[in-house]
């Protein structure tokens, strides 16, 4: 059966306008891939000189664009024109998508990772606001109910052992700009450059509400948090870890 | 021929669907709009596969559902009937049926006993090099062929036996012509909906858009379909790219949509509901009055059914 090869030609082809432009120029180096009957070639090789095949390349794009743009505006945003070109690259190394948003953004934002541990991205902004906008996503798709509830019964049992790990509805990010007017700018839509003021500042993200919470906190209350996210915290007295669990920051470790 | 008049015994003992009205397709903008309009709608369409997390095929806890939608719906509920439009059936795809998916929608149709479903004839899983399925990106248009009829027909089958209630499918939107197909549109969606006792979800704006960009004219389509399978309309805007008319739900109905509808209403004895879309982006443009507005004119049109029937 030959229905599966073509259609797998076609969301190649709807996948990648390069593709389709060696199809029109090669036939036969494209089609071989492909385990086709004469009429699906004759169809594939007739439908690439069609107008409408562009249209569904670019609403391919518009569609992989979209969890991406809707998901992390800002990210995008700072990404300006670099962006087509990165996702671009990102969807050649992840074509097999199954197009769930919040797995779409997560892929991308471990893309976009590695692109600015690699070199290739080097506005220092972009990597804060990266971190902030992948919080945002897991809280955005995280059951925050069931959450609470499972957490409620844990508390009970685990309390006494002492050990604790972040709460799982709260997240701690390091900005080295000034996070409250970078976000407004941001938000504004406002054109690099941004004059921002430089140093270490902390950023707390709770999403135990209806609404996620953005503050900022004190740069050693920030450090311990994110030493007991990555679990190198120094041993904590019982008062300590009393305290950062009644405060909603940390829950025990079962 | 379809027929939601005919006894139940011959549509595998389901009882004809109740005539619903104007629905309201959700989307992200809606929940407030929801909320304080719901007057404005008799039912309200959903996409199921927005109200949850689909972990892929395979994983212990494939679904997750999503709690703030949810709510919505739950809400919406218990005073309005719920229909469901799914997405990801893929019912086209020369690759397998997906199951774990249907049982899914059977669970959400034993929640909100929905009077029938739909998904769209086309397919959007594709297998890849992997083995597995996955997203091709878009719903891409089936070829009108005796072995795709073949395959949708008993893919039906499946679905009707395990969700008993009308099943519908949708006439797709296509951007190219693909040449040397066994049958017109036509001729395939008569003989899906007699082979197969699915109905017909007649997206009237993927119509137009067909129209328009491939130059036929769509009152005649209309006069060659047998409209007596059509329970249920969709009815929706678009706009111009790249020299084509797409279906990008851009807002309000165009006037043609709506002379369309006028001209399908009184040859669909088995309507049971018109609904609008739109896509969630648009909302801004459109407001509260905006979207009130068209199902205001689609409710004059459903009226007129009405006094038909």
């Amino acid at each position: 059966m030959t229905m599966q090869g073509f259609q797998k030609a076609m969301c190649d082809l709807v996948a990648s306008p390069d593709l389709c432009m060696l199809l029109q120029e090669s036939p036969q180096q494209v089609l071989e891939r492909y385990d086709l009957s004469d009429r699906d070639r004759r169809r594939l090789v007739e439908v690439v000189q069609q107008p409408g095949m562009f249209v569904n390349c670019s609403l391919y794009r518009a569609n992989r664009l979209s969890p991406l743009y809707n998901l992390m505006p800002h990210t995008c945003f700072l990404l300006n024109e670099a962006l087509l070109d990165e996702a671009t690259e990102f969807w050649n190394v992840f074509d097999e998508s199954r197009l769930q948003y919040n797995e779409e953004v997560e892929k991308f934002g471990n893309f976009l990772r590695r692109r600015i541990e690699l070199g290739f991205l080097k506005d220092p902004i972009l990597a804060e606001v990266l971190e902030y906008e992948l919080a945002l996503n897991e809280f955005r798709y995280t059951p925050r109910l069931d959450v609470l509830s499972r957490l409620e019964v844990r508390n009970l049992v685990a309390r006494e052992n002492k050990l604790i790990r972040l709460h799982p509805l709260v997240r701690v990010l390091l900005f080295r700009h000034e996070p409250k007017r970078l976000l407004e700018f941001l938000e504004e839509r406002r054109p690099l450059p941004y004059e921002l003021a430089e140093g270490e500042f902390w950023v707390l993200l709770d999403g135990k509400g209806e609404e996620v919470v953005t503050k900022l906190i004190d740069s050693g209350v920030g450090r311990l948090l994110k030493a007991i996210e990555a679990g190198t915290a120094q041993s904590l007295s019982a008062d300590d870890v009393e305290m950062l669990i009644e405060a909603g920051l940390t829950v025990p470790l079962t | 021929m379809f027929d939601v008049n005919d006894s139940a015994a011959a549509r595998g003992g389901v009882c004809s669907p109740p005539a619903l009205g104007v629905g309201l397709l959700y989307n992200a903008a809606l929940p407030e709009f929801v909320r304080s309009n719901l007057d404005s709608f008799d039912y309200l369409g959903i996409i199921p596969d927005t109200f949850w997390l689909d972990r892929g095929p395979g994983h212990p806890q494939r679904y997750e559902e999503l709690e703030f939608w949810i709510e919505t719906l739950d809400w919406v509920a218990a005073s309005r009937p719920i229909v469901s439009h799914n997405i990801g059936l893929s019912i086209g795809n020369a690759g397998s049926l997906d199951l774990s998916y249907l049982e899914q929608l059977a669970l959400f149709y034993n929640r909100y006993q929905f009077p029938w479903h739909s998904d769209h004839l086309s397919f959007v899983q594709v297998r890849g090099a992997s083995g597995d399925d996955h997203n091709a990106g878009l719903a891409v248009a089936i070829p009108y062929d005796k072995e795709m009829l073949e395959l949708v027909a008993a893919r039906v089958a499946v679905v009707k036996e395990k969700i008993p209630i009308p099943f519908l499918l949708e006439n797709s939107v296509y951007f190219v012509d693909i040449p040397e197909q066994d049958m017109p549109e036509t001729e395939f969606l008569n003989r899906l909906t007699q082979s197969s006792q699915c109905g017909l979800l007649l997206d009237l704006h993927n119509l137009y858009a067909n129209a328009r960009n491939h130059g036929f004219d769509a009152f005649t389509f209309l006069d060659l379909v047998d409209l007596t399978s059509v329970v249920e309309i969709h009815i929706a805007g678009g706009d111009e790219f790249a020299g084509m008319y797409t279906d990008s739900h851009a807002g309000p109905c165009p006037e043609p949509v709506w002379e369309l509808l006028d001209y399908a209403i009184p040859r669909t004895p088995n309507l049971r509901g018109i609904t609008f879309e739109f896509h969630f982006s648009y909302y801004g443009l459109m407001g509260e009055a905006g979207v009130r507005a068209q199902l205001n004119r689609a409710r004059a049109a459903w009226a007129r059914r009405s006094s038909r029937n």
